[in-house]
């Protein structure tokens, strides 16, 4: 496809319907690994913070912490890691963004990685603590691999200080000079 | 995790964007003293038969309004971008697992891919809506100038009107030439933005993934992309 092909396409050989289909395969598995990572508390105070901050964009920190202690909890999905492990169905897992033989696909490669474990008779997917371990670290480097894009961009724009390109000087993991060291990746 | 700094990308964003807005509000303002400038004509020369025509004013009023709008579409999408981005760093200093649970949620990529994409559209539509406008105003300008060359032959026929006709024809050399002149630097610096974005936009097109993932995901990906050829082919 040519350039300006691709300025009015998705730049995708998918050609099923359904919003997952625009996406490509590491958008398709970093959505999956979320959701089997999923910490049910933290994720619902992740989005009151969201809500609260675009509410209040002037509060401090300190402010929106005692913000998100007096709002009310909004629960989203519940995961019972009472026994060790999670599991969820299929249909819970593919929700209405992945179309049957993209699902089939991604199953069949993560129980292959394991990333988790099909239970056939139950018709489930369950992961163990390893399991979600390694689904986080995968995620990780997603995440990872993502600032690194966005670091690229700012640097076509050029609108960055950045002297140097990240994937010359230095490997995903290690920090750089052009982000802000934390323990949460945007 | 690391967050990539970006305070300086929308910084210079919307200083950018402040340029170009300046340039258009210039731009109006000369707009809306030509028009109060053609009604007192209009009501002066109209009982001589002099009649002003108005050239392209209907234009001159649309090319104003779209570009108006669009500049304040792509100033609240920066704003409210950078707003984003400030809220996220805010979200990891009061928690940084929070940050990290909502990275996964929302993607800082995605929303800034979604930013660039629709940024690169509104430049591309400025750029080209405004080369019609500096175009038509580089034509007026030219045609003052013959007119204004052959002016000896009117001054013969109404001489007792001198005055008026030169300050009639150098009102609109002035507002001709100002607006030729500000129409050029607001194409050039909507086509500069489209240009330094498609190149963005090219980056994104090329296969990141190879470049920038790692091993283990880059395997996963490409297997998974693998058996998608292979079922499309049978």
């Amino acid at each position: 496809m040519s350039k300006v092909g691709q300025l009015f396409s998705e730049g995708s050989s998918e050609h099923c319907s359904g919003d997952m289909t625009k996406r490509s395969w590491v958008e398709k598995m970093r959505i999956v690994l979320q959701a089997v990572t999923y910490d049910e508390g933290e994720q619902d105070k992740a989005l009151r913070l969201w809500e609260l901050s675009k509410k209040y964009p002037d509060a401090s920190v300190d402010q929106l912490k005692k913000l998100i202690e007096e709002s009310p909890v909004m629960p989203r999905r519940n995961v019972d890691d009472s026994l060790g492990t999670r599991v969820f169905s299929r249909d819970e897992l593919k929700a209405s963004t992945m179309s049957g033989s993209e699902f089939k696909r991604l199953n069949s490669i993560f129980q292959e990685m394991g990333v988790w474990i099909e239970d056939k008779k139950e018709q489930a997917i369950v992961l163990t603590p390893e399991n979600v371990q390694l689904a986080k670290g995968l995620l990780d480097e997603i995440a990872t691999a993502e600032n690194l894009r966005i670091i690229k961009m700012a640097e076509k724009l050029g609108h960055s200080r950045f002297s140097r390109t990240p994937l010359e000087q230095k490997k995903p993991s290690e920090s750089t000079s052009s982000t802000i060291k934390t323990s949460g990746g945007l | 995790m690391d967050i990539p700094k970006l305070d300086h990308t929308f910084r210079t964003m919307l200083q950018d964007l402040r340029f170009g807005t300046w340039v258009w509000a210039i731009h109006t303002a000369t707009v809306v003293l030509w028009l109060i400038n053609y009604y007192f004509e209009y009501s002066f020369l109209r009982g001589d038969g002099l009649a002003p025509t108005r050239p392209g004013l209907l234009n001159v009023i649309a090319l104003s309004i779209l570009n108006v709008g669009v500049l304040y579409y792509l100033w609240t999408r920066i704003k409210s971008s950078s707003i984003d981005y400030a809220a996220r760093i805010k979200m990891v200093a009061v928690s940084s697992k929070l940050g990290d649970i909502y990275s996964t949620t929302r993607p800082l990529l995605l929303a800034l891919e979604e930013l660039f994409d629709k940024t690169l559209f509104a430049f591309a539509s400025v750029c080209i809506s405004s080369l019609v406008g500096a175009l038509g105003y580089t034509v007026l300008l030219f045609g003052t100038l013959m007119e204004i060359s052959n002016l000896t032959d009117i001054l013969a026929r109404y001489g007792g009107m001198a005055s008026t006709i030169d300050a009639f024809w150098i009102k609109r050399l002035i507002f001709y030439g100002v607006n030729s002149i500000l129409l050029w630097i607001f194409v050039t610096w909507s086509g500069l933005g489209s240009q330094r974005f498609y190149r963005m936009h090219e980056y994104r097109a090329q296969d990141y993934e190879t470049e920038i993932l790692l091993p283990r995901i880059r395997e996963f990906a490409e297997e998974l992309e693998t058996e998608e050829n292979v079922q499309a082919l049978s």
